[in-house]
């Protein structure tokens, strides 16, 4: 049975526009000098890419076998950091940004496996074939041999989404400065009322390392689209799992 | 006074008035995220078909009274005339929920949305959870999952009501009485509909669940076939010791905070055998399943009658306001 094709195409170029977008961040990061997860946003992008070639054969953009190394890497990595967060603070503790705990490092797990999963069960394409598309997959008996896991990443990418639709409102505009009267960074402060200890939410501590102005909230560069992406990201890659059970 | 800097632009910072998800919040999303299956399911291409309308809404018809049968066929047939569309619709529709759950400037709007919604299905889509007819079993859903959907959306309602002085979640909205009320008539009703003469029948249990392990994934079918031959032939028995279990779960927030968490335990325990046994995770294996059916919603229920000792009045006066589930520290993802 096909998926309708307007909605697998329209999926396809969400998944595009994401992947997109997110390159932008990286370089619109690195221009304007403000903070951003960089790896979450290469797993983003990454996802972003993949998912719009699974949906739409056209979209491909990397040869068979070269996403599968891409999310094991994925995968590998955000096991690590997840590892290497507990190590220091435990499971119930926050990052030194106070806003990660470990689920942040643990939904990123689950989105880089869920793909290395998908791109694993699904079925290989024919000698000769150029494409593996989601219409495809979705008809050509692509249904997963793991049913069990299949129905728990589709639960926690969900769960996930859900939870970054709730902290959208954690982060607030701050307007424009008042020039003579503060700078951008305390402008944040007064505005908020923010404590002191808040130094760095949201970012990565690598990140900020890199980045003098690292330690400014206000120089993050546009989280709740960065959490809008996610969200985008881990409701498409549940439908896409959803369709092999 | 200064003047505007051109070169700056509005940034986004961390907001000062933001708190952590309490527990009802928690419970919230959790329900969110359970919308959020339901849409998906709904996209399946299963529901984009004629099959959707024609077959699966109007069998609901089968064994309700006649009016309602015939509005159940027409609304069947018209969805599946029009299966793209209304079948877009629908998604839709609990999409908008889903996420407008999930975003706490819509929470109220989106509950009150999921309401109508679940009303609505509940009539057409579900046939009202087939109670009407004498083959409704809490096995396979009865009183039918989207009507709960509705129950949790009045349950969790977001009210200011100080959560201290509350013995559960779901009594915030309401009060402790009319929330132990509505829990009393939810498991009152499933312990009645355990003893229908359908479900007492010495193969009645059994052929459900052997009807649902078709089609279902070898673990899960070899799990269904061993439960239906377990209780072959002792429909009775089984019918009565479950009609007693769900009993003394409704009478759970009437006892003491120990006996009653020890029935919430055993809601949320026998809950998930239903769920994983009777309604197969709401047959989403099969690619026609609509939503998870009763079992996660009956645990989330639960969840909300989770009874938590009440504080003193004395304390309660002295930290006017005070949210002891809401911990002020900043929490993330």
């Amino acid at each position: 049975m096909l998926q309708p094709t307007w909605l697998v195409d329209t999926l396809a170029g969400i998944m595009l526009v994401t992947a997109l977008y997110c390159v932008t961040r990286l370089v619109a990061a690195r221009v304007w000098r403000r903070t951003l997860h960089r790896d979450t946003n290469l797993a983003h992008m990454a996802d972003g890419a993949a998912m719009a070639g699974m949906l739409d054969g056209a979209l491909k953009t990397l040869p068979s076998g070269a996403w599968e190394v891409v999310f094991s890497f994925l995968t590998l990595w955000f096991a690590t950091r997840g590892a290497l967060f507990v190590w220091r603070h435990g499971i119930g503790a926050a990052d030194s940004d106070h806003v990660h705990h470990v689920t942040h490092y643990l939904s990123h797990l689950a989105m880089a496996g869920a793909m290395l999963y998908m791109f694993v069960e699904a079925s290989p394409s024919p000698p000769g074939s150029a494409t593996r598309s989601m219409v495809a997959m979705g008809g050509a008996g692509a249904t997963s041999n793991l049913t069990g896991l299949t129905l728990l990443l589709v639960v926690v990418l969900f769960a996930s989404a859900v939870w970054h639709a709730d902290g959208l409102t954690r982060y607030t505009v701050v307007r424009p400065t008042l020039v003579g009267a503060v700078t951008s960074g305390a402008a944040f402060g007064a505005s908020t009322g923010a404590d002191d200890e808040r130094t760095a939410p949201g970012v990565d501590t690598d990140v900020s390392a890199h980045d003098p102005a690292g330690a400014d909230p206000s120089r993050l560069l546009a989280p709740r689209l960065e959490m809008a992406c996610h969200i985008a990201l881990c409701i498409t890659m549940g439908y896409m799992l959803i369709l092999m059970l | 006074m200064g003047f505007i800097d051109a070169s700056s632009r509005p940034r986004s910072a961390l907001a000062v008035d933001w708190r952590a998800p309490d527990r009802r919040r928690m419970l919230q999303l959790v329900l969110a995220t359970v919308w959020l299956v339901d849409a998906v399911l709904q996209f399946q291409p299963f529901m984009f078909t004629k099959a959707f309308g024609n077959q699966m809404i109007t069998a609901n018809a089968a064994g309700n009274p006649t009016p309602l049968a015939h509005q159940i066929t027409w609304a069947g047939r018209a969805i599946g005339h029009h299966a793209m569309v209304s079948n877009t619709a629908f998604g839709l529709i609990q999409l908008v929920i889903a996420l407008g759950i999930a975003w706490r400037p819509t929470v109220k709007i989106a509950l009150a949305t999921s309401v109508a919604w679940a009303l609505s299905v509940w009539w057409i889509g579900e046939g009202l959870g087939r109670v009407l007819t004498p083959t409704a079993s809490p096995l396979t859903g009865a009183p039918g999952a989207v009507i709960l959907y509705a129950l949790l959306a009045i349950l969790l309602w977001p009210t200011e009501r100080d959560a201290s002085t509350e013995p559960f979640v779901a009594a915030r909205p309401l009060g402790a009485p009319v929330a132990r009320a509505l829990w009393l008539a939810l498991w009152g009703s499933l312990s009645y509909y355990a003893l229908l003469a359908a479900n007492r029948s010495p193969q009645g249990l059994h052929d459900l669940i052997k009807a649902m392990a078709v089609g279902q994934p070898h673990w899960l079918s070899s799990l269904d076939n061993s439960a239906a031959t377990l209780v072959a032939h002792r429909g009775l028995e089984f019918s009565i010791v479950l009609a007693i279990v769900l009993g003394v779960i409704a009478l759970g927030p009437f006892l003491s905070v120990t006996a009653a968490r020890a029935t919430i335990v055993a809601a949320v325990v026998l809950s998930a055998v239903l769920w994983v046994v009777g309604q197969g995770f709401g047959d989403v294996f099969s690619g026609s399943g609509t939503d998870p059916n009763s079992g996660p919603l009956l645990m989330l229920v639960a969840a909300a009658f989770w009874p938590r000792r009440v504080r003193a009045p004395a304390a309660a006066v002295s930290e006017p306001g005070a949210d002891l589930s809401r911990p002020l520290s900043l929490s993330g993802t």
